[in-house]
């Protein structure tokens, strides 16, 4: 009897090892081209490495100059904080009311959805990025067809009060995945509920608020997530359309970030940047996770009454 | 008895696959990477095969565009696996010498030095007593015009204008026709105006290279005022619509409509111009600054060639870098690709072959005689060029004359911080 129970511990653990063995390729790649190079980076940040020539420990120097002496932190701080907290509401509920506008079981509906979606999976691109560009120049399409209708027209990437606008509006135009999302939430919500609901008398936005938010309130919160992480490393669309400009209204942090490694190359100062907008990022989703416990509700989960 | 049977086989096919690697000999074969559009690089692969035929070195081209180009070679430096023979860019080579990169060229025996102007070397290409880079061709700053829009608007493409004469009549001209500039400026390179201006003004540049700020207050204030002016009197096109064409304005519409009359430009670009545009192009000396020190505008190395300290061939690189800069034939086949030869034998070769077009020969020479003092290497810095496009953006955008003050004072504070970390 003992002699059996050896045996099986002795093959529990070599089972273990074989287990290993399996993702060893897997795990190599991942050693090598993810976790190696985020701890270098982490080391770099707290040295002036520049590629080529002496690496020199320097401490938090890099960390403080951005906050002291580098002018253009600031400004691309709060350019992507415009950014991100304009386009991510905006993208979101846009994404949310067609989704509730396309729920409906009309004929054809299908076209629609998948014409929204499009611009999701071609959006990020920089062949569309240029295209941007030459629609909202001064002499592009935007202001000819608003030319046209008889309204002024304004120097949409040239002029520092609209061009961040722009961009926002390239990620905004992007609703599409976010959308599909929230139909297939949409179509998970009981429809027990929405009967009840009205036979008690409540009103469309009554519903809307009270049974349909707090059901999809999971995947809205998902959505709000993600989209925050992503929208904070958005790069491709402020670097073709405006390169940063005018003025530094459109330099994004990942353009900072890109300008410091590959411009300058001041490798070690751009390591810095990226772990301070890792804090950043950290921070607020982790501000947004403490406030999930109030905001959404899980079916099923301890909120069940 | 299985498992034995297996690993050998993988011994066997490890074994053999080492072998066939290491078996293959390859005669000297050179890597050589440049930057440039397609006619250059047919005009060098052509040079490539005339250097295989006459003397059975192959070198492997490496043919790529200008975007990307430092930043894959600066990863290359610091892993070592540079190609060959490097073509370089005058900006860069403070700092590769600094970083002790590349091979010194300086008496090296398989270059004919006697073809190169040792004046030119020595201002243009020797940095810190070492010369990493030979000179491919010469490059002089013009003012590119639309020769009928300044026949129609009475320019006088002979003439020196100040800066004062040619706003007045750049006003004179978008007022009476609001899509009509006299000139655009590309912000590719946007700091040259006003780098430009204090070096025509004072004689000297903006900043020296003792990591010092040459130029006085008062100056930069004037230059930003003048440019300023520019985008206010209505003379030059507004930057915003500049900003979608930077580098590529020959393909701007209002260009191709005739609506502007020149720009600035390197005489290297010239026949880019020509062949974009269905007018007639020509060159003038650009514009100075009242009673000024210096006329001459800016006359500098095209490109030039270097080998990095990493290369397995050094000695059979620079025996093909001075063959392709000097001799004849290989100056006949590639033309003016990378602007006018320097090396003297080129040039006569091209010459006398009248391969060079009367516009080219004009601009060239007038540039030639009318050079500025070499720039001191440090401009060539990144972040120093960043610094002065964000005050040249400043004014350009806003041309409000009250913030040059200000503007003028974190311009010098920025440099200076900015000369004080490349001196550490």
């Amino acid at each position: 009897m003992l002699f059996n129970r050896i045996n099986l511990r002795k093959r529990g653990r070599r089972n273990q090892w074989v287990g290993y063995l399996y993702i060893l390729p897997w795990l190599i790649g991942f050693l090598i081209f993810q976790a190696g190079p985020l701890f270098a980076s982490l080391y770099f940040s707290f040295t002036d490495y520049s590629i080529i020539g002496d690496t020199n420990f320097v401490g938090l120097k890099n960390y403080l100059t951005a906050f002291t002496s580098d002018v253009n932190f600031m400004k691309s701080l709060r350019a992507t904080l415009l950014y991100v907290f304009g386009a991510v509401p905006l993208k979101l509920s846009l994404a949310f009311i067609m989704a509730l506008i396309l729920n409906s079981k009309l004929k054809g509906i299908r076209i629609f959805r998948t014409a929204y979606y499009l611009p999701s999976i071609m959006g990020a691109s920089v062949a569309v990025a240029i295209l941007w560009r030459f629609m909202f120049m001064k002499s592009g399409y935007i202001n000819t067809i608003l030319g046209f209708l008889g309204f002024r027209t304004f120097d949409w990437i040239g002029s520092p009060s609209t061009a961040l606008f722009v961009i926002i509006l390239i990620s905004v135009w992007q609703f599409g995945f976010a959308m599909v999302l929230y139909l297939a939430a949409l179509k998970d919500v009981p429809t027990e509920l929405y009967e009840s609901a009205s036979i008690d008398g409540a009103g469309p936005f009554r519903r809307l608020f009270s049974i349909t938010l707090p059901s999809i309130s999971p995947v809205i919160f998902f959505t709000i997530v993600m989209q925050l992480i992503a929208h904070f490393q958005d790069f491709t669309a402020p670097m073709i359309v405006t390169r940063g400009g005018p003025l530094k209204t459109t330099y994004l942090y990942g353009l900072l970030i890109y300008d410091n490694a590959f411009k300058f190359f001041k490798m070690g100062y751009a390591s810095a940047l990226s772990w301070i907008l890792f804090i950043i990022i950290a921070t607020i989703t982790g501000i947004i996770f403490k406030f999930s416990n109030v905001l959404v509700y899980y079916r099923g989960g301890s909120n069940e009454e | 008895m299985k498992k034995i049977s297996i690993l050998m086989l993988a011994v066997i096919f490890v074994v053999s696959l080492t072998v066939t690697v290491f078996a293959a000999e390859s005669p000297v074969t050179l890597r050589f990477r440049w930057w440039g559009g397609d006619e250059r690089h047919k005009a060098t692969l052509a040079a490539l095969d005339l250097y295989k035929e006459k003397t059975g070195v192959t070198v492997e081209a490496e043919p790529v565009g200008w975007d990307g180009y430092e930043s894959k070679m600066m990863t290359e430096l610091g892993a070592g696996t540079a190609p060959d023979i490097l073509q370089l860019d005058q900006p860069w080579l403070l700092n590769l010498i600094q970083k002790d990169v590349f091979l010194d060229l300086t008496d090296n025996p398989e270059i004919d030095f006697s073809q190169f102007d040792q004046e030119f070397l020595k201002l243009q290409c020797v940095r810190e007593g070492k010369l990493i880079g030979l000179p491919t061709g010469g490059n002089s700053f013009r003012f590119v015009v639309n020769k009928n829009f300044m026949e129609e608007n009475g320019i006088d493409l002979s003439k020196n204008y100040t800066w004062d004469e040619w706003f007045e009549l750049g006003k004179k001209i978008h007022d009476a026709n609001p899509d009509n500039y006299l000139m655009a400026w590309d912000p590719g390179e946007p700091w040259k105006f006003f780098d430009d201006y204090i070096r025509d003004k004072t004689g000297d540049y903006i900043i020296g290279d003792d990591y010092t700020v040459h130029a006085s207050k008062k100056d930069i204030v004037e230059a930003l005022t003048y440019l300023a002016m520019m985008y206010e009197t209505g003379t030059s096109l507004p930057v915003g619509e500049v900003m979608p064409f930077t580098c590529v304005m020959d393909t701007n519409p209002k260009w191709l409509a005739g609506e502007i009359g020149g720009m600035p430009d390197s005489a290297s670009k010239i026949d880019i111009w020509v062949a974009a545009s269905t007018f007639p192009i020509w060159t003038m000396n650009m514009m100075v600054p009242t009673d000024a020190k210096n006329t001459g505008a800016f006359y500098r190395p095209s490109q030039l060639y270097g080998v990095p300290n990493s290369s397995a061939n050094q000695e059979e690189a620079i025996k093909f870098i001075n063959w392709i800069l000097t001799d004849k034939e290989a100056s006949l086949v590639q033309g003016t690709a990378r602007g006018v030869p320097i090396a003297e034998s080129a040039f006569e070769a091209l010459k006398k072959a009248g391969e060079l077009s009367d516009i080219t020969v004009d601009a060239m020479e007038r540039g030639i005689a009318n050079q500025a003092p070499a720039a001191p290497a440090v401009t060539g810095d990144a972040e120093i060029g960043q610094i002065l496009f964000d005050a040249f953006e400043n004014v350009a955008i806003n041309h409000d004359v009250t913030t040059i003050d200000s503007i003028a004072d974190e311009l010098i504070r920025r440099i200076q911080t900015r000369l004080d970390e490349m001196k550490g």
